[in-house]
């Protein structure tokens, strides 16, 4: 009797020594990579209109195509069939595909000036999937200090400690990180958060942060040269899905116009009040917001409350212009159509770009602009302008949770979005 | 002798994945239809806003699967899991000729020849992959004979090769006349060379791989 409790109580000692050595916890590198399950298919099984509906959504969701028979089409058909679209749409967005796919290739066409899908993968897209699978309020896209990288540690538990370059300067300073994190990572698996984006040399954190938009890849395709305009200009195209020729209005002040801008460009101020004005009086209103950031030497750069030069470059053109002297931004981008457009809820004036991205993500065009970006994924069209009461309609359903996972289940399951096959 | 197969293995893809293609294309110029010919259910829908109950309807919008995807899809299909070292190089040569936005006037000849590259790599992959499973550990070529000739292969064993690459493919049983196309463009491979056997069966997956319809959305 003795003799069996030895026994059972060396095997549980022993079972409990694999499970919590460094051989049972150890993190494979299998388990870090992208791999698409494996279906076999069934020759004779039958296709419902269930299964179908499943096969279309869950397509649609993950932008990645799979077998009529796959494991995850048959369970959704079992929901779908049942009439319950809602929780057959939640295995689609809870699949590795969504992130590691639908969403890289969403935030990509996010991320550059070029506004593509092939792009190699950096710090703006990784940071996007990364608070989508944590289920982190939209809005902080806009106003957090956070950023996500590929996890250190699973990467040195898994013995890869060279590719991806997990060293700092690999993230700051360059895109070598997450260049190679997208070979063959599942970023699902792998990214993990970090608070206080990095800035400058080693050891810097951005004191004025604000989620996507500081992050390096954007700082580098809108900050680096020009006169941060483009910061402005690009933060309406990505995040309000406005370009600039739709927002402009030369019936704004233009008080706060840089010096500049020609206001007698061709011999008469007709041109600057009709063309240059229009865009200029709002945008230089907000560009106030980035008068200490830029991208120099590959990495953001911040000044210590002084405006930086390019706030002051070709101050000669017209030294009556305004003259920035510190980061305090008006937003005017408040004419009629504009206001409707944008829906601006909560402070229009601020100081620096935190607050601008407040302002920004509290808006109403903030949840229209991602609906539409999702909607365009998803529903493999641009919804119309007839469509804009619907765009309005799921828009104001995704604020009540402000989660893009939510937002893409809405959106998939949407009669207006995919149709029913017979 | 290399050169004769590797010629005929050519003409044989590109001669089946257009064929195929056709044939996926064959339905009218509705864009309520899908190239799989099934009518889609357009009825209105009212969807209650805040500015009122308004009509809208689904659209069948079919694109091209952009550049980003188009791997990620066949190595999904294929349930490789994941490319080799070799067809993410041959990935990388192809991609730029790929359609970034998707749209169907996209398509071009050089794209279509990379698709049909792309795809026989994966399908290459693929051939290799199952070729030395137990025909019981298969999940395509479950009744090849892979130790014999394409002489050896029955008709029941190369439809049932095309009804499961069909079913992963395009979501759907094929259809007779994609059956008589396959077949007709198998013709070509007889004999007792195992290799041959191979080759057919790479064929056979890279047409269906590389046909318009494993490569929209």
């Amino acid at each position: 009797m003795l003799a069996r409790r030895k026994v059972t109580f060396f095997y549980l000692i022993l079972g409990l020594l694999v499970l919590y050595s460094p051989i049972g916890l150890a993190q494979t590198p299998a388990s870090l990579y992208f791999i698409f399950p494996a279906t076999t298919p069934n020759p004779n099984g039958e296709i419902t209109i269930a299964r179908k509906r499943a096969y279309d959504i869950f397509v649609g969701v993950t932008g990645t195509k799979v077998s009529i028979d796959d494991n995850r089409v048959v369970q959704m058909e079992t929901l779908v069939a049942a009439g319950n679209e809602k929780k057959a749409v939640a295995l689609a967005t809870s699949d590795r595909a969504f992130y590691n796919v639908r969403l890289v290739n969403m935030a990509k066409k996010m991320s550059t000036r070029e506004e593509s899908a092939q792009v190699p993968l950096n710090d703006f897209v990784a940071t996007f999937v990364g608070a989508v699978r944590d289920g982190v309020d939209a809005r902080q896209l806009l106003t957090g200090n956070f950023f996500y990288r590929g996890d250190p540690e699973k990467m040195i538990a898994a013995g890869l400690t060279k590719f991806p370059d997990i060293s700092d300067g690999a993230i700051r300073i360059s895109n070598a990180h997450y260049s190679q994190l997208e070979v063959r990572y599942s970023l699902y698996d792998v990214l993990v958060r970090e608070d206080g984006q990095r800035v400058g040399g080693e050891g810097g954190i951005n004191p004025d942060a604000a989620g996507l938009i500081t992050t390096r890849a954007f700082m580098q395709a809108h900050a680096d040269a020009g006169t941060n305009r483009r910061l402005v200009e690009y933060t309406f195209r990505e995040f309000l899905c406005t370009p600039i020729q739709e927002w402009k209005d030369a019936t704004r002040p233009d008080n706060m116009i840089g010096r500049d801008v020609d206001r007698f460009a061709g011999g008469g101020n007709t041109r600057y009040q009709t063309t240059c004005k229009a865009c200029h009086g709002q945008m230089d209103g907000l560009r106030q917001a980035f008068a200490y950031v830029d991208f120099p030497n590959n990495s953001i750069g911040v000044s210590a409350g002084v405006p930086l030069k390019k706030f002051s470059s070709n101050a000669q053109i017209f030294p009556q212009g305004f003259v920035t002297k510190d980061n305090k931004w008006v937003n005017y981008v408040t004419g009629p159509l504009n206001k409707d457009r944008f829906g601006w809820r909560g402070p229009l004036t601020g100081a620096g770009i935190n607050e601008f991205g407040q302002m920004i993500a509290n808006s109403k065009g903030f949840s229209r602009c991602m609906t539409k970006r999702l909607f365009t994924e998803i529903c493999k069209r641009e919804p119309s302008v007839n469509e804009e009461p619907v765009v309005r309609s799921i828009a104001s359903d995704f604020e009540a949770t402000y989660k893009i996972k939510d937002l893409a289940e809405i959106i998939a399951i949407h009669p207006s979005c995919i149709p029913r096959r017979n | 002798m290399i050169r004769f197969y590797l010629k005929n293995f050519f003409y044989s893809v590109v001669l089946l994945s257009t064929a195929v293609m056709l044939q996926s294309c064959r339905f009218p110029g509705s864009a309520v239809r899908s190239p799989s010919g099934e009518s889609i259910v357009q009825a209105p829908t009212f969807v209650d806003t805040p500015q009122g109950l308004i009509e809208t309807k689904p659209v069948e919008v079919v694109r091209i699967v952009s550049s980003e995807e188009i791997l990620n899809n066949l190595i999904s299909v294929s349930g490789l899991g994941e490319p080799t070292e070799r067809t993410r190089n041959d990935f990388k040569l192809w991609r730029t000729l790929f359609s970034e936005s998707g749209e169907a006037d996209s398509i071009n000849a050089p794209m279509w020849t990379g698709i049909v590259n792309i795809s026989g790599s994966v399908c290459a992959d693929l051939v290799a992959a199952e070729s030395i499973q137990a025909s019981s550990n298969r999940r395509f070529f479950n009744q090849i004979d892979f130790t014999k000739g394409p002489d050896f292969m029955t008709d029941t064993a190369v439809e049932d090769v095309i009804r499961r690459l069909a079913r992963s493919a395009w979501a759907r049983n094929e259809k007779p006349e994609e059956i008589a196309i396959v077949k007709q463009a198998l013709g070509s491979f007889t004999g007792s060379l195992k290799d041959d056997t191979k080759l057919a069966m790479l064929t056979t997956c890279t047409g269906i791989f590389a046909a318009l319809e494993t490569n929209i959305k």
